[in-house]
């Protein structure tokens, strides 16, 4: 008798367990429909003397006026989608020095890009995306494909993502031109008696990680690491280089280029009111080039509302054994480059970013606005200051 | 085999520092400020980074081409 309450205690038990799981397997995710839009205006400017153009010695004075518009749309059954659309103007002194011929044609480009991201959820935890876009300017015209898969835990605590980019690039001059028309790679002026190369193609292909863990109520951690290729001519045609003999030629460097690196943040909430984002990157690649990274942001929330944000970073570089200064290379080497942005360098920047979120009643648009200034000194004398305002609203 | 050791040991420790968080104590993990993804203006900075250093950040977004040859 006992035994049969024991076997009928346990069989109800066991229906309830299913009726529950049941429950809970009937519960759907509804998502929120969400448009968020975002304009953004970034300005960069910099100078410095070590110009690629004319062989490590010269002007980098450089301005960007770079404004951007984004807008993203979440739909109701977890679909997203993304869209970016840009122009950078680049008003160069440097690429001006192509062709000697001051204020000529190369001083000013301009850059247009595109980017579309379509994101849909397969399982309650699981998303993929599929991306494209294109970006051209005179002398570059690049067309982007990508995508990728995220997987979080259900309590949001773990997620894992992979992401597959691709690039295929190509580097005649002329899309901007009146007709249109791709013609052929650029060479310093008095080079051009001389094909240098027969490739103008340059495909590129990155494989992306990322881990993130909340590690407990006031750390959380990412690791990114990313493996990448790329393939053509990684040359920049218009580069000169000038030989310890006194010869000149454009910039050569290997067709295949290996990176492999690794950033690793770590966010910390300190007290009630600032949060310490401290970030590692770890970098080395087949050109011999070696770094790491260091990067401290403080969030200070001010109010519940205003958030300063100093931030300092510091960056050491081993360079590529490709490069030397001017003058400096021997004519017997295969490879070869005055592109200080491949050399021995350290990199010291601050910058502050103020962060302003009004509170928005419940149905109400929300809004925000970010300005942030930074500034970075290279230890070759490369200064630069780079100013962004951003105002986003989502409804 | 030195290193090793120290990377093993490192992902230990912040494996063994993982803990669970029940919802009402989730209020700093949550708080906008931590979250590990990068504004709009700092991708900006990240694709900076990317043409005048050697090395292309980790995690930066190459959100498409260019150059970057100025």
């Amino acid at each position: 008798m006992k035994r049969n309450f024991i076997l009928a205690g346990s069989f109800a038990l066991l229906f309830m367990v299913a009726n529950a799981q049941k429950s809970e397997s009937v519960f759907k995710k509804e998502y929120v429909k969400k448009t968020e839009i975002e304009f953004l205006y970034n300005h960069y400017m910099q100078d410095g003397n070590n110009s690629a153009v004319t062989g490590g010695i010269g002007t980098e004075r450089l301005t960007v006026v770079a404004p951007q518009i984004s807008a993203l749309h979440i739909y109701r059954n977890g679909r997203t989608l993304f869209t970016k659309l840009g122009i950078d103007v680049i008003t160069s002194a440097s690429t001006d020095n192509i062709d000697f011929i001051k204020s000529s044609a190369s001083v000013r480009d301009a850059r247009t890009h595109l980017d579309v991201v379509y994101s849909r959820q397969i399982k309650d935890n699981v998303a993929v995306s599929f991306g494209g876009g294109f970006s051209i300017e005179s002398d570059y015209l690049s067309l982007p494909l990508n995508a990728g898969l995220s997987i979080s835990d259900k309590k949001g605590l773990r997620t894992f993502g992979i992401d597959f980019q691709s690039y295929f690039d190509d580097l005649r001059w002329g899309r901007l031109s009146p007709s249109f028309a791709p013609e052929k790679l650029i060479y310093p002026v008095e080079l051009r008696t001389k094909r240098w190369f027969n490739e103008y193609k340059r495909n590129s292909y990155n494989l992306r990680l990322s881990i993130t863990q909340v590690l407990n109520k006031r750390n959380r951690i990412g690791f990114y690491p990313e493996l990448s290729y790329q393939q053509g001519l990684l040359s920049t045609p218009f580069h000169r280089v000038y030989f310890n003999d006194g010869s000149l030629r454009v910039e050569n460097l290997p067709n295949q280029r290996w990176k492999a690196s690794i950033g690793i943040k770590l966010n910390t909430f300190v007290g009630g009111r600032t949060i310490l984002k401290n970030t590692v990157d770890l970098y080395a690649d087949s050109f011999s080039v070696r770094s790491i990274g260091l990067e401290n942001e403080t969030s200070i929330k001010v109010t519940r509302t205003l958030v300063l944000a100093p931030l300092v970073r510091y960056y050491v570089q081993q360079g590529s054994s490709y490069f030397a200064a001017y003058k400096a290379h021997t004519p017997d080497e295969e490879f070869y480059t005055s592109d200080y942005d491949l050399s021995t360098m350290t990199t010291r920047k601050i910058g502050l970013a103020i962060r302003y979120k009004p509170i928005a009643r419940e149905g109400k648009q929300k809004k925000g606005i970010e300005i942030s200034y930074s500034t970075f000194r290279r230890s070759n004398g490369l200064e630069a200051h780079i100013i962004s305002c951003s105002i986003k609203c989502t409804k | 085999m030195k290193r090793k050791a120290i990377i093993v040991c490192l992902f230990s420790v912040i494996l063994a520092s993982c803990k669970a968080i029940k919802p009402y104590e989730r209020v700093y993990i949550d708080d906008q400020e931590m979250e590990l993804s990068k504004s709009s203006a700092k991708n900006f900075d990240a694709y900076i980074r990317s043409i005048r250093e050697g090395a292309v950040p980790s995690s930066g977004s190459k959100s498409s081409g260019g150059c970057g040859c100025n």
